[in-house]
């Protein structure tokens, strides 16, 4: 995420408890109380440490953020990202390292799910006991003990 | 050359030695001067090159009868397990028929589209199966692959790693506990790695996932309910 625009900077001195609301680039290496609505892309910095919601164009992660994030295109969670909250995006790029507990939802091909995500715990279904289910796009069962 | 005349193979060494033989020698400076290109016209004559030697090549074995793991030099197709004595196949095998028999080598098992597995149990160093599991089980002591037409039966199959390869849709019904998982294709499930979960580009991931680590990379697809933390901040267990 290598931008040479322009773009306004929180550095890690600085503490807002407030929205922050920009139409440029941002870089957020302090602390944010709020939320963050951003039509450019935005940095969170390794020093950052966010507490609210992110609705930005796409994001490059380093920091914490407890809070949900929403992007228009890219999520990017670098190694040192640490995530409390739900994302939601059209690409995602994480690397080994992060944490994150919360809920994705990044479909780049936008290709239906046959099954619902979450599953339930327990169970067994008779067509797993056949170990297989009827149709050409059957979901395919398989356990493991 | 005489002298091999006899010879019904020609072996790497034998195979050396005529090269040598039949090569001119090179045209080396004389002892004592320093080395530096001849003042020559006419460009060097051709000289034998040899640009490959044969290297060993070398293989972790695990012996799937005991589990001991012993380092192997070069390609044989049996060995002796170092611990327990017993012989181990290292062949790869493919199935692409009805099979009811029970088959263990250390290499890979193939089991094709067209593969039904009846009864018995394979054990291999790696699966791919893209084939049908009706009866019998499937023990993978490093990676299984599950392929585009696999289809299995519910307990039959054990691995350590897994690999959805690309056109796979695989739903998972009960946690599945892996190390290593590699999505290429679609895996839905309720998701446990004790390593590294990668998804690459085109793979989609969807369920609930706990694991330690997880890479995405771009163009990778995440549906699930995450809890992904490295081991210094994972919760203490609870029994």
């Amino acid at each position: 995420m290598e931008n040479t625009a322009p773009q306004s900077v929180i550095s890690n001195e600085v503490e807002i408890i407030g929205t922050i609301k920009s139409s440029g680039s941002v870089r957020i290496d302090g602390k944010l109380e709020g939320e963050l609505h951003c039509t450019g892309d935005a940095v969170i910095g390794k020093t950052a440490q966010i507490k609210g919601n992110l609705a930005v164009s796409s994001v490059s992660i380093e920091g914490t953020i407890n809070g949900n994030v929403v992007a228009k295109d890219r999520i990017e969670m670098k190694s040192s990202a640490r995530v409390h909250g739900d994302i939601k995006a059209k690409r995602l790029s994480v690397e080994d390292g992060v944490t994150f507990i919360g809920r994705s939802e990044v479909n780049p091909t936008n290709s239906p799910l046959t099954t619902p995500p979450v599953l339930p715990e327990t169970g067994a279904t008779e067509a797993e006991d056949n170990g297989q289910t009827a149709g050409a796009t059957a979901a395919r069962t398989f356990a493991r003990r | 050359m005489a002298k091999y005349k006899k010879t019904g193979t020609l072996d790497a060494y034998s195979t050396i030695k005529a090269v040598a033989r039949a090569a001119p020698p090179l045209p080396g400076p004389a002892a004592g001067t320093p080395a530096g290109p001849a003042p020559t016209d006419s460009p060097p004559p051709p000289t034998a090159h040899i640009a490959r030697t044969a290297i060993p090549t070398k293989q972790i074995i695990e012996c799937y009868e005991c589990g001991y793991t012993f380092q192997l030099h070069g390609r044989v197709k049996t060995i002796n397990c170092s611990k327990c004595r017993v012989n181990l196949n290292l062949a790869d095998l493919t199935l692409s028929t009805t099979c009811t028999e029970t088959l263990k080598t250390v290499g890979t098992i193939r089991l094709t589209a067209e593969a039904v597995l009846q009864s018995g149990e394979l054990v291999g160093g790696d699966v791919v199966l893209e084939g049908t599991v009706e009866g019998g089980t499937i023990r993978a002591m490093r990676r299984l692959e599950l392929g585009a037409g696999a289809i299995f039966s519910e307990k039959a199959i054990r691995a350590l790693d897994l690999r959805i390869a690309p056109a796979a849709d695989i739903t998972f019904r009960q946690e599945a506990r892996f190390r290593n998982v590699e999505i290429l294709g679609r895996l839905t499930a309720p998701l446990r790695a004790t390593g590294l979960i990668t998804i690459r580009p085109g793979g989609l991931l969807a369920g609930e996932i706990h694991a330690e680590h997880l890479v995405v990379e771009d163009g990778g697809g995440l549906q699930a309910a995450l809890r992904i933390s490295p081991p210094e901040n994972a919760a203490p267990r609870t029994r």
